[in-house]
């Protein structure tokens, strides 16, 4: 709907550590990255495992740092 | 003021969902903001909030003193009222939560630097400044500089280094310098203030090391923060402080001094509301709660942050 030009850009970093890739840091940008953000604070408090539970893609064209389990992990998204 | 800022960026995207009234959708056109009418709102709402922490603390039964408090002792504090009556109050616990300020380059490093104002002058704004200049690198700075350009200041952000944000993941710093200069922010590199001119509330002309001169209305010094240590009398209680001015204390907010606790930014650890907040509650849960609460503390580790940028 939104010109190339006018869209807010969003950006999705994990950092990860071992074979397992664990989650250990979460960098995001964009919008509704706060409420994002308290949910995935969770997660990388309890040790990242949990992470995969709580992601939630904003955007189709977000830039996102993959691991296999956020691929696993079905986005939510209006239709 | 970031939900006004964001409010503004709604409507901007407005007319690219076919809301006709809506005409000017671009990133550098903002609808107009009644930023007089604005802060009156958010003070009587701020003012309702204080009045609410007022009459929960009377419900509790907590005296609450107004005035300039100094430790005498281990356990002892004088306040100062605003009429200068002096008032001596001893207790067994003493917890210091004065915070912080913003801080100023001095008038011998750069002459005219306090012609500025900082993140308090910038909530006293009864307008919104035509051209403003912010100071600073770190997350205030670009908050502060997001806010003003979103709803209409020509914005300038002076950055000593090459980026700001330099403190997080780099993804967050250059992702958003791109989209900054997209929405008409001008971000101002390897930029040093080595003087500024003009008079308090008007045009200001601040002349930069590499011999170019801008002329802004407000300028705002957003460089860090430091600790409200000065003159509160922790030489007479003999609490400790490191280098930079803040309180030490160990994992439990607890100082060198047994009867003195310390909580917030004046201890120097995750300057966030939230945090000293949440380190107030486990403290005060440890200190006068029951027996399974005596090892309460509040993680400092993995803690989340939010830029608003």
């Amino acid at each position: 709907m939104m010109p190339d030009g006018h869209k807010e850009p969003t950006a999705y970093k994990l950092v990860v550590v071992g074979p397992e890739e664990k989650v250990v840091g979460i960098h995001i940008l964009g919008m509704g990255s706060d409420e994002v953000m308290q949910g995935f604070g969770v997660a990388v408090k309890m040790g990242g495992e949990f992470v995969r539970l709580l992601v939630r893609i904003m955007d189709l064209s977000c830039l996102v740092a993959t691991k296999k389990d956020l691929d696993d992990t079905v986005a939510i998204h209006p239709t | 003021m970031w939900h006004a800022a964001d409010t503004s960026e709604r409507l901007r995207a407005a007319a690219d969902y076919g809301f006709a009234s809506a005409t000017s959708a671009t990133p550098t056109n903002k609808p107009t903001f009644d930023w007089a009418n604005f802060k009156l709102k958010r003070d009587a709402y701020i003012k309702k909030l204080n009045g609410i922490y007022d009459s929960n603390w009377s419900r509790e039964g907590i005296e609450h003193i107004h005035g300039y408090a100094r430790l005498t002792g281990p356990k002892s504090v004088e306040v100062t009222g605003a009429d200068g009556s002096k008032k001596e109050i001893e207790a067994d616990q003493i917890c210091i939560a004065v915070g912080g300020y913003p801080i100023t380059p001095s008038e011998e490093k750069i002459p005219g630097a306090s012609l500025g104002i900082t993140s308090d002058g910038f909530f006293d704004l009864d307008h919104l400044p035509k051209r403003v200049a912010v100071v600073g690198a770190g997350y205030i700075a670009v908050e502060l500089a997001g806010i003003l350009n979103t709803l209409g200041s020509e914005t300038h952000l002076l950055i000593r280094h090459d980026k700001f944000l330099r403190t997080f993941d780099p993804l967050l710093g250059d992702t958003l310098a791109d989209w900054m200069g997209q929405t008409g922010l001008n971000v101002h590199k390897q930029s040093h203030i080595q003087k500024v001119e003009g008079k308090s509330g008007g045009p200001l002309t601040l002349h930069l090391a590499d011999g170019k001169t801008l002329e802004v209305d407000t300028l705002i010094w957003a460089i860090g923060r430091r600790a409200s240590t000065e003159d509160i009398g922790l030489d007479k209680a003999g609490v400790n402080i490191n280098e930079k001015g803040d309180i030490i204390v160990d994992e439990y907010q607890q100082t060198n001094v047994p009867s003195i606790t310390a909580i917030g930014d004046v201890q120097g650890k995750a300057l966030l509301t939230p945090v000293a907040i949440a380190a107030g509650r486990r403290l005060s849960n440890r200190l006068f709660g029951p027996p399974e609460f005596k090892h309460e503390k509040l993680s400092y580790e993995n803690i989340p942050t939010v830029v608003f940028s």
